[in-house]
């Protein structure tokens, strides 16, 4: 009964969370919207997730996002944002921001959010997400794909 | 049961939010690509009037070359010559002066130095390489550093780092025009990327008739051609080649009694631009030009030009080569902005000839050339009085030498802006004092054949006073515009005279008004009114006095839907010179359009889109032609896009 309750509250503790972001994220700009709803949704049971950033874009893109503080390094990180090349075998999530590095990251980055035939597209890679035990919504399924 | 409950409240939270998240998602990318459209970088307020077809635009319209677009610029009737030469007239007038337009493909002035214009050329210029469309109007170029002109309009590529990829379309109508495009773009590890577009266009036209002394003429105004363009980019530069190549027909041609027998224009425009970004805000642009414009008239019932007897047969070929620098630094202190720029052009003009009459063995050959240094300093000042008020003054010192025969003369553009912006209201008020500059065939013929030029020619001063007010709110845009240009010292053409075109010491006025109303619905749904009139201080009235246009731009589902509606007043034209009171009668004009593309998935989609649908488009009217001739065609065109 116990355990069924504090499951109940890991639900709601989500929910909560991700609703937070949601609200707080109408504040945002849309790229920053864009990628709290995408950190909230790959870490959902996280209360204290640390970020890191590559670039000083994406370090001030971080900061702008509810409820997440840097890591002091990448191997510290739960997330990570990636722009420039790839990182040796961090544990956080990776996410990437250019088409190219996914490809070359693809054996470990997550996905990404990038330009490319002329529109901005948000990617997760199918055998990553299984590998970090991550499930996304039903909602988000079409985002996923096999390969790349 | 109370476990069972709040499971149940939790799965139905869950769901809630996995629905909104979906919603969220989809739309959060939509208004991310909306936010981040080119257009919203690269327009200049301060620059003029502006009117911005965007990427989605012209991805809903199924816009295929430039003709689409310059039908729908606010204030003007785009038209075509008797030789089917892209042009425009404001309500009331005739054609403006072509050398007042200038087009640009992003810095690149793709002008002409024989003609002064682009449009011979360019008019029907394919647009799949091309993210957006900026029209200035009431502006001086100083903004963008180049030559003058008071409509500028910018074409922006597509950019390779958004872009990375490949795509291939191809479209079709229903008299036979095949088009193709394909693009490829690529981001390099070492920083580098690059864009690399081919185009191979066949456009089939109407064919039109003259019945002249018991036989029929075609009026053909057929043409093929390709494009071509490539673009690589580094962190503070960029290096762009374009290459477009075409021949058309000639329509009425130019013979007296407008019965073409052949003829044809062959032209090509190579060209490379080098741009490169320095630290302190200082900025290089290298590039060079080659163009040649190849026109062979041939009229058996004759063709009347300058100082030869009659002919049957015309071929002239201009080649203009041009090399120009510019170099521009921008400083900022506190409130104050400082641009400062200055370019030189070297322009090579060069004519061959040959005129004969295979009826009476006539024969001339002719060759002729020129060169002109533009030397030119500018400067632009802005002080920013607060976040909503800027002031701006700017002054630019264009000065002319040439080669031969044509005396040097130094211009000057004084200019003075003030742009108020609030959260709803803005309004922008310009006052200009500029030139419009005289292309080279106008001013050096030696031999005056086969048309009459006059070395001594003066450009004509132009004054130009625009205000904008513009009401915005969420979903809704008004903006009234207000206009008043005055011409000076008119060029007309006496073909009394030994050198033709003369400078008239005549002024002419003109007044503009133009109201644009746009409804958001949504993100992607919206309607576009645009309503607008002139006149002209010589109460003359040769094209239609109102214009109005409808855009609808709607998407359901998979369905991107286009609607457009061009009215044109009706209006006369004294076709024949003898007798200017028995004008030819032009009916109001409804030019309906209509585009729907269906998305089979994100990267395939087909389309058509059905243009003239009334077959009640604009007709233009011609000297010694009795009957009109539409601008656009009725047509329906089949689209297909493949993104991979």
């Amino acid at each position: 009964m116990v355990e069924y309750g504090v499951s109940v509250l890991k639900k709601l503790l989500f929910i909560f969370l991700l609703l937070t972001s949601l609200l707080f994220g109408s504040d945002l700009k849309t790229e920053q919207r864009i990628y709290n709803l995408i950190i909230h949704t790959l870490l959902p049971n996280k209360e204290d997730i640390k970020v890191w950033g590559d670039s000083l874009h994406n370090k001030e893109l971080l900061n702008t996002i509810p409820n997440v503080r840097f890591a002091s390094s990448p191997q510290d990180a739960d997330f990570l944002l990636v722009s420039k090349k790839p990182l040796q075998d961090p544990q956080g999530i990776i996410f990437v921001t250019d088409f190219n590095l996914l490809q070359k990251m693809k054996k470990s980055a997550v996905g990404g959010f990038f330009w490319q035939k002329g529109r901005p597209n948000i990617l997760f890679l199918r055998k990553n997400l299984q590998k970090k035990s991550i499930q996304l919504p039903e909602s988000m399924q079409d985002y996923i794909e096999d390969e790349i | 049961m109370e476990g069972y409950c709040l499971k149940k409240v939790v799965l139905l939270l869950f769901l809630t939010l996995c629905v909104y998240a979906k919603d969220n998602l989809s739309s959060l990318l939509t208004t991310y690509k909306k936010e981040t459209e080119l257009s919203k970088i690269t327009k200049e307020e301060a620059a003029g009037i502006i009117d911005i077809f965007t990427r989605e635009d012209l991805e809903k319209m199924q816009a295929k070359n430039f003709n689409d677009i310059i039908k729908l610029i606010g204030g003007l009737h785009a038209t075509r010559l008797s030789n089917n030469i892209t042009a425009f007239s404001k309500p009331t007038t005739a054609t403006i002066q072509l050398p007042a337009v200038r087009l640009y493909v992003n810095n690149h002035d793709m002008s002409s130095s024989s003609f002064g214009s682009a449009f011979l050329i360019w008019g029907e210029l394919p647009l799949e390489y091309i993210d957006h469309i900026e029209v200035y109007k009431g502006s001086s170029s100083i903004e963008f550093g180049n030559e003058t002109g008071s409509l500028i309009i910018r074409l922006y590529t597509k950019r390779p780092q958004r872009e990375v990829g490949n795509k291939v379309r191809i479209y079709g109508d229903n008299l036979g025009s095949l088009n193709g495009d394909i693009y490829h773009a690529q981001k390099l590890d070492n920083g580098m990327s690059y864009f690399a577009y081919a185009n191979l266009n066949n456009l089939r036209r109407t064919t039109y008739h003259n019945e002249y002394k018991q036989k029929s003429y075609d009026l053909k105004s057929d043409q093929n051609g390709h494009n071509l363009y490539f673009d690589l980019e580094g962190e503070s530069w960029s290096i762009e080649a374009g290459s477009y190549v075409k021949e058309g027909d000639n329509l009425l041609g130019i013979g007296l009694h407008r019965t073409p027998t052949g003829g044809a224009l062959n032209a090509y425009h190579n060209y490379v631009h080098l741009n490169k970004k320095f630290n302190y805000d200082i900025k290089l642009e290298l590039s060079y030009d080659n163009l040649a414009y190849d026109r062979t008239y041939e009229d058996i019932n004759g063709i009347r030009v300058a100082n030869t007897p009659k002919l049957d047969y015309y071929n002239i070929r201009f080649e203009d080569s041009i090399s120009s620098i510019v170099l521009e630094k921008v400083f900022h202190y506190q409130k104050h902005s400082l641009l400062l720029g200055s370019f030189y052009k070297n322009k090579k003009f060069k004519a061959d000839g040959k005129y004969a009459n295979t009826q009476t063995a006539y024969l001339h050959m002719n060759s002729y050339n020129n060169a002109l240094n533009l030397y030119s300093l500018y400067g632009e000042y802005t002080y920013n009085y607060d976040n909503s008020l800027r002031l701006i003054f700017s002054a630019k010192g264009d000065f002319f030498h040439y080669d031969k025969s044509i005396k040097s003369t130094n211009e000057t553009i004084f200019r003075m802006a003030a742009i108020k912006q609030t959260e709803h209201f803005q309004i922008k008020a310009f006052l200009t004092r500029s030139y419009v500059p005289i292309p080279f065939y106008k001013l050096y013929n030696p031999q005056n054949i086969p048309y009459k030029a006059n070395p001594n020619l003066e450009n004509m001063t132009l004054d130009l006073g625009n205000i904008s007010l513009k009401y915005k709110n969420r979903d809704d845009e008004l903006e009234l515009v207000y206009a008043k240009n005055r011409l000076y010292n008119t060029i007309v053409y006496d073909r009394r005279t030994a050198n033709g075109y003369k400078n008239s010491g005549k002024n002419i006025a003109y007044t503009r008004y133009q109201l644009k109303y746009t409804h958001n619905f949504n993100l992607q749904n919206r309607i576009i009114f645009d309503l607008y009139t002139g006149k002209n201080s010589q109460h003359v009235v040769v094209s239609p006095k109102y214009g109005i246009f409808i855009q609808l731009f709607n998407t359901i589902g998979k369905f991107d839907i286009y609607n457009e509606l061009i009215y044109k007043s009706s209006y006369s034209y004294p076709v024949d010179s003898r007798n200017p009171f028995n004008p030819l009668y032009i009916d109001a004009s409804f030019d309906y359009t209509v585009a729907i593309k269906y998305h089979i998935n994100k990267d395939l989609s087909v389309g058509c889109r059905g243009e003239n649908l009334f077959n009640d488009s604009f007709d233009q009217t011609y000297r010694s032609y009795t009957k009109a001739i539409p601008v656009s065609d009725q047509k329906l065109w089949l689209n297909m896009e493949y993104l991979f």
